[in-house]
């Protein structure tokens, strides 16, 4: 091996090692619109029977201030014939993305306490396999059918790393 | 012999500069896999034990809270509720329209009245925290319409509303009393004519749960809170429930259709009668 080969090799690895380090973690947006990310995520669902809650929801339902979030939209079904829902909360920093998550967490835990047993039984096994996921400042909660988790937090995902 | 020691060094030093570089390599290109199929993403099921964060038992019937955009009334006030009359017939009941959750729903299908005049969403039931986002079922068409757009729509001469059992398990007084104000201020604007009557929240059945935080204790406080959102609105309280509880104060088994909170016909014959001799005045 001569000392042009062992150059040429050298050039190579460190451009590989220049291009490995611009992975696609440097392509996760913060400046996406809740509400972008949610139409986005809807749509994959079928969604026009879900529909937004009112703001009253997030401070009764999930015990939660609007104002210390960057943003928020919860969609239920509108009919009611199902317990199909999912919510996208914007931290403010990243240092608030861990309290989003146990206010999340706190709510799903209410759901399941408060689950009347007369109505939809068959719908309970979404809530007990209700997930959350974060990307960024985002944090989603998706009870939904495991296709429906997949579809959802794959649209979720990509609206925040295009 | 100098030179040929050089040349060892060098390749020596060349050497593992270059394996160094591949095991960088080699690793990065894991890592960078890994976070483009994994995105910065934490997945998990909601195990957490924590309690809810408010509950009704927790919030007292005579609070000064102030609903939605009105102001509370004095809550000794019992000018809503309706007091006894001679029986205002058939055609009294046949001018209403009943919106309400599961406990309203069973009105249609005991064919105690039309199932035109019962609105609930597809499900049969509504929970009062959803109101804003619930569509019904909106019999006249078969269209799927939100609430204040179907009583726009119909302009109800009566309407009575049944709501509040499925929201006290997680709605505190404050939440509660907000949300049904604002169903009643919706109902007014969209149809200033209708004669509005807010009905108590039946009783459950002794043996109902107390794990699903729904109780008779619970439902009591809550009709006081909707017969102050009646006297807050200017609105009439029925008091039906008065009819159907037993000496416990729970639902009788023998109105039930399911010992747990849903009447059966004999229950409902009672609340329609109750309806019909406390006429809306």
């Amino acid at each position: 091996m001569t000392k042009k080969h062992i150059l040429l090799i050298t050039v190579i690895l460190a451009l590989s090692l220049l291009t490995a380090c611009g992975g696609k973690t440097a392509e996760i947006r913060n400046d996406v619109a809740v509400s972008d990310i949610s139409t986005a995520v809807a749509s994959v669902l079928g969604g026009d029977t879900l529909v937004s809650v009112p703001d009253t929801f997030y401070s009764g339902s999930m015990k939660m201030d609007i104002s210390e979030f960057d943003g928020c939209d919860v969609k239920i079904n509108s009919k009611g014939i199902n317990i199909d829902e999912f919510g996208i909360l914007k931290a403010k920093d990243s240092s608030q993305v861990s309290a989003v998550e146990k206010t999340v967490k706190d709510y799903l835990q209410m759901r399941i306490d408060t689950w009347m047993v007369e109505y939809m039984p068959e719908e309970r096994p979404k809530l007990d396999n209700a997930e959350i996921k974060t990307v960024g400042n985002y944090v989603m909660y998706a009870i939904l059918s495991d296709d429906g988790k997949k579809a959802a937090f794959d649209a979720f995902e990509k609206s925040l790393t295009a | 012999m100098e030179r040929k020691k050089h040349d060892g060094v060098y390749f020596f030093w060349s050497t593992s500069i270059v394996i160094c570089m591949l095991v960088a390599v080699f690793v990065l290109g894991f890592t960078s896999c890994k976070k483009n199929t994994d995105v910065p993403a934490a997945s998990e099921s909601p195990t957490a034990s924590e309690e809810p964060s408010g509950t009704a038992a927790s919030a007292s019937p005579d609070g000064t809270t102030t609903p939605g955009t009105v102001s509370s009334s004095p809550t000794s006030s019992t000018e809503a509720r309706l007091g006894e009359t001679e029986d205002m017939g058939q055609e009294y009941v046949d001018k209403f329209i009943f919106l309400g959750d599961s406990t309203t729903y069973g009105l249609g299908y005991y064919d105690m009245v039309s199932d035109s005049q019962v609105w609930t969403p597809a499900s049969g039931t509504l929970t009062l925290a959803y109101w804003t986002a619930a569509s019904i079922a909106y019999p006249d068409d078969n269209s799927e319409l939100l609430i204040k757009d179907a009583v726009a729509k119909k302009q109800p001469e009566y309407m009575l509303i049944t709501l509040g059992v499925n929201g006290i398990s997680f709605m505190d007084e404050k939440y509660f009393v907000t949300e049904y104000t604002n169903l009643v201020l919706a109902v007014q604007e969209a149809s200033p004519n209708t004669k509005i009557i807010l009905n108590s929240i039946y009783p459950v059945s002794a043996s109902y749960p107390a794990e699903n935080g729904i109780t008779n204790e619970k439902i009591d406080t809550a009709n006081t809170w909707v017969e102050r959102i009646a006297n807050s609105t200017g609105v009439k309280y029925l008091d039906s429930e008065s009819v159907i509880k037993d000496s416990n104060g729970a639902m009788p088994d023998n109105i039930s259709n399911d010992k747990a909170l849903h009447l059966n016909a004999d229950g409902f014959k009672l609340v329609i009668n109750y309806l019909r001799t406390h006429g809306y005045q």
